[in-house]
């Protein structure tokens, strides 16, 4: 993308020097080859640390290396590839940062006297923006705006006090020009917002390099200067800009534009961060986006001032990097991502308006799904809302939406969640007991918890790998959660469940431990998803990999059975009771409703995930879709490489190889019976998700991101809808066909993207002629 | 040795791209020649030079004898036929590694891994199914020095290069977001050599 242009210098010639740069290297330097440069080797450098003794080894270097035969290596045990990568080439220019080609300069000679025309200061500003949305992309400062020579003119020194900060540092500079004052309005305003910025990224969880480079290569981003004198330098500028005379009048608004905006985003940086408030920072950035359609208007009017802009200053910053180009992105992708950023950024406020736990997952998860994904600005904010300063949301305890989540699931109305537990004092009281066992609980499953939001905010890439960590942390989770079920039963008097058609056994409800089973399936499920949405599968994987979401989403549709089961006994026996108040009751209700909703979902989930396992079965009988000839693996061997996430995972175990096959391939059963049984699966999910697409935000689970939730479930039921006709075409070219034996088909399977919703493969049947 | 743990997926790369391969005919006479040290003098400037071509930025001397120097048998190179007048020309080369790898989690054995670090061949002798011939020494080297599986990462924009490895038999196992300093994205490609429950970690020699 932006670093191919150096591609182009590797030319034969520049191959040629180094080429013959690495003979030489190979030359193990003799004594007299020290001679050449200096008539003694040079000084022992001056060390002044305390204990450390210098001591000149020129010498025996020089003997032990002539111990050596021509080319012989010697490897330091200790000398690792991370080193060998980090490892430069002095005067190699594209290794060596500070290697000069002849008559060039180490420094710019740039005139920082001279005058700017209005329009150049308008070119500035924008070019300063198209590097500031760059870096916001993941690109490092010392490649977009530390590469503003004005910039770093402001920084280095560190500047001590505003006041007396000028561009030009000679001795007339008292009568600082309007235009410079302008811009280095506009500078600190825009390095103080980066401050913001920077700082946000780097104390949420996010990766470096990755997602975003909070280097600041020992600058510091006016991190003592208060916000309002930088605003206030603003506000000076705009006066004396609209005092002005000499200044076209759409030149003055365009400049006046610039510096509104800076201030509007200086200020958005700053209020974004107060969690008190969602309307008050949903304004904030909608006003910021508001000043957008100016901002680019005006663009054209601006000079462009190439020169103020400089790839050398990198060697100013780090001398151990390499020298990378500029990062140049277009002004419209700057003010695209700008755009979004106060789009995503208004949006992600609304997380702070708590309604339910259920909600506030399917908040995050829609917000991470949005495309493009929101930024890591924007992400980091989410996170800080969500967890800031181990508060939720800025209101709740972590113990308060815990136990939401645990009553509205597995525990309503329970007495082990009861909170006047706490002040017995009594240690042989169970209910002293039961405060205990659930604190032992929530300390234990708090932070498992808050794991999955936290996870569900990194990128698309991170999710699905982290994903397979917190299944194996649920994994223990569960079964640590047994224990503690097991223990509180005594406490609560549990009556088991005796059911002879079920089981010889008592049937005990095991909550803590059902909690968390729930949640892992619910985890195991999106990995295998988020597979198909970064394209990970190959196209032979897909009718294995959706069976695997069908037989997981099964598993937990018979697991939110076995909840509601006991949900449902524990509702009628506190009806029982008259004393039972309304509070209790509609715990009750609205656990069953969770539980309701998402067995829906299951089914939905599990009907179109049966129904596409089939057809991708069918394509492969067809021999629509090819295997590979694939020399050094085995199917086996394929199917431990994919399932490893899933391989320490008691609960379900996973299926064994053969049996997987087995049920994949079906081999009992015709190709046209399992057409008739793959449209009937497509047919029951199409009407599940219909059903789902009636339900109200409350009853979804869906409060506060009911649009997103809505889009979703349409974009699920026309990916159903599209299986169905395509189905039917595979039905009735089979049909057809028959007797030839060859049918008239082809098949395409759409790209990420490209489909109704990259969750659900649907391949693309194409009739050939 | 001291031996990095998942080195590979935590350093950014420079961008190592292959273009258009696919099996064919090959051109009559090439040789294909197994590296050692000894070698260095003579092939180390072409290797390099034919490396660099696709990277974004060149790598060090350090990070060639880094695995040549350790792995030299692993390596193999392509050379053009020679005639009366001209020494033989270096048209591809793969550069791999082979040691014990431990998960960070210890979730799952240690294994004896395979690293393909470097693929690449001279644009003008693509698609003759040179680099699959050189990927496929290199893996039956690392079977031969008892090597449990073999990992690699692929530019996820770089489709010919994905399709050589999966039709060998690697499968994708995890997107790798923004690894190369271009900003693009990378899939990890494993293929397991043996089943889970017979891997050791071990080589050859240590058993």
């Amino acid at each position: 993308m932006m670093h191919n242009d150096s591609n182009g210098l590797a030319s034969d010639d520049i191959r040629q020097q180094m080429a013959d740069l690495e003979i030489e290297d190979d030359q193990i330097p003799s004594p007299m080859a020290f001679a050449g440069w200096h008539s003694k080797p040079p000084p022992v450098p001056k060390l002044k640390s305390a204990g450390v003794i210098a001591i000149d080894i020129t010498e025996q270097f020089i003997n032990a290396a002539q111990q050596l035969d021509d080319g012989e290596l010697v490897k330091d045990p200790f000398f690792a590839l991370f080193d060998s990568v980090g490892a430069l080439e002095i005067m190699d220019p594209k290794m060596d940062s500070g290697y000069l080609e002849p008559g060039e300069t180490m420094e710019d000679e740039y005139d920082f006297s001279q005058p700017l025309l209005p329009e150049e200061i308008i070119g500035i500003i924008d070019q300063l923006l198209c590097h500031e949305m760059a870096w916001h992309m993941g690109h490092p400062l010392a490649q977009t705006l530390f590469t503003s020579l004005y910039v770093d003119r402001l920084l280095d020194p560190c500047p001590t006090s505003l006041s007396h900060l000028y561009f030009d540092r000679s001795e007339s500079c008292e009568d600082e020009p309007l235009t410079l004052q302008v811009l280095k309005a506009y500078c600190l305003g825009l390095i103080k917002t980066c401050c913001y910025v920077n700082n946000r990224v780097k104390a949420e969880h996010y990766y470096e390099e990755e997602d975003f480079v909070t280097h600041t290569f020992h600058r510091n981003l006016l991190e003592n200067f208060e916000n309002n004198d930088i605003l206030t330098l603003i506000q000076e500028s705009l006066e004396q800009i609209s005092n002005s005379n000499d200044i076209l009048p759409e030149v003055k608004a365009a400049l006046e534009c610039r510096l509104r905006f800076r201030e509007a985003f200086l200020t958005t940086a700053e209020i974004a961060e107060s969690r008190t408030s969602s309307e008050t920072i949903k304004t904030q950035w909608e006003s910021l986006q508001a000043l957008l359609p100016t901002l680019k208007s005006s663009t054209k009017l601006g000079k462009p001032v190439p020169a103020s802009f400089s790839v050398k200053l990198q060697r100013k910053l780090a001398s151990t990097v390499p020298p990378r180009p500029i990062v140049h992105i277009s002004l419209d992708t700057a003010y695209d991502h700008l755009e979004r950023l106060c789009r995503d950024g208004s949006i992600a406020a609304e997380v702070l308006k708590y309604y339910d736990s259920h909600s506030l997952m399917t908040f995050v998860f829609l917000f991470q799904a949005r495309k493009p994904q929101p930024s890591i600005y924007i992400r980091t904010l989410l996170q800080h809302y969500l967890f800031g300063d181990m508060v939720i949301l800025g209101t709740m305890s972590i113990r308060q939406l815990l136990d939401d989540d645990l009553s509205s699931t597995v525990l309503p109305a329970n007495k082990i969640l009861d909170r006047a537990n706490d002040e017995v004092e009594l240690p042989s009281d169970p209910r002293f007991k039961m405060a205990n066992d659930t604190e032992v609980f929530r300390s234990r499953a708090a932070g498992s918890y808050l794991d999955i939001l936290r996870t569900i905010c990194q990128n698309r890439c991170r999710i699905r790998r982290t994903l397979a960590r917190t299944v194996a942390d649920f994994e223990i989770l569960q079964l640590d959660s047994e224990e503690l079920d097991m223990e509180l039963r005594q406490y609560t008097q549990e009556e088991p469940i005796r059911d002879r058609e079920i089981s010889s056994e008592p049937i005990y409800s095991f909550p803590l431990s059902s909690w968390a089973y729930f949640y892992k399936l619910r985890q195991m499920e999106w990995l295998l998803q988020m597979g198909f949405e970064l394209e990970i599968y190959q196209q032979d994987e897909l009718a294995s990999m959706f069976w695997y979401l069908q037989y997981l989403a099964k598993t937990r549709s018979r697991h939110l059975e076995r909840i509601r089961g006991f949900n449902v006994r524990g509702f009628n026996e506190s009806r029982r009771n008259p004393a039972a108040v309304g509070e209790r009751h509609a715990e009750f209700i609205n656990a069953l409703a969770f539980i309701n909703y998402s067995s829906l979902e299951a089914s939905a989930t599990y009907g179109f995930a049966d129904a596409l396992s089939c057809l991708f079965t069918v394509l492969r009988r067809l021999s629509l879709i090819h295997s590979p000839p694939r020399p050094y693996s085995n199917d086996q061997q394929r199917y431990e490489v994919r399932m490893k996430p899933f391989r320490l995972v008691g609960l379900p175990e996973l299926v064994p190889f053969d049996e997987l096959k087995r049920q994949v391939t079906q081999p009992g059963e015709t190709t046209l019976d399992l057409l008739k049984y793959a449209a009937e699966s497509a047919m029951a999910a199409k009407k599940a998700f219909e059903v789902m697409s009636k339900l109200s935000a409350r009853d979804a689970f869906c409060q506060g991101s009911y649009d997103s939730w809505l889009k979703n479930i349409k974009d699920t039921l026309k990916a159903c809808i599209f299986t169905g006709i395509t189905i039917a075409t595979v039905k009735k070219a089979v049909e057809t066909t028959a007797k030839n034996g060859k049918v008239q088909i082809k098949v395409e399977i759409p790209a990420t993207g490209k489909g109704y919703h990259d969750w659900w493969v649907v391949p693309k049947v194409i009739p050939v002629l | 040795m001291a031996s990095e743990t998942n080195l590979e997926a935590e350093t950014k790369s420079p961008v190592l791209s292959l273009l258009k391969e696919s099996s064919g005919t090959l051109p009559a006479e090439l040789r294909y020649i197994q590296y050692s040290h000894s070698l260095e003098k003579q092939y180390l400037p072409s290797i390099r030079a034919l490396i660099s071509k696709d990277l974004s930025e060149p790598y060090s001397i350090y990070v060639y004898r880094y695995f040549l120097y350790q792995w030299g048998d692993l390596c193999f190179m392509a050379l053009s036929p020679t005639t009366a007048y001209t020494s033989p020309k270096l048209i591809g080369v793969i550069i791999s590694k082979l040691e014990p790898h431990t998960p960070p989690s210890h979730s799952s054995p240690t294994t004896l891994r395979g690293y393909i670090a470097m693929l690449a061949v001279s644009s003008t002798y693509r698609n003759h199914g040179i680099a699959t011939t050189l990927v496929r020494k290199a893996i039956d080297a690392m079977i031969e020095r008892g090597a449990d599986e073999v990992v690699l990462e692929t530019e996820e924009t770089n489709v010919p290069a994905m399709k050589l490895y999966e039709r060998l038999g690697f499968l994708r196992s995890k997107k790798l977001h923004r690894y190369y300093l271009n900003g693009n994205s990378a899939f990890r490609l494993v293929l397991h050599l043996k089943a889970v429950e017979e891997m050791t970690g071990n080589n050859e020699e240590e058993i």
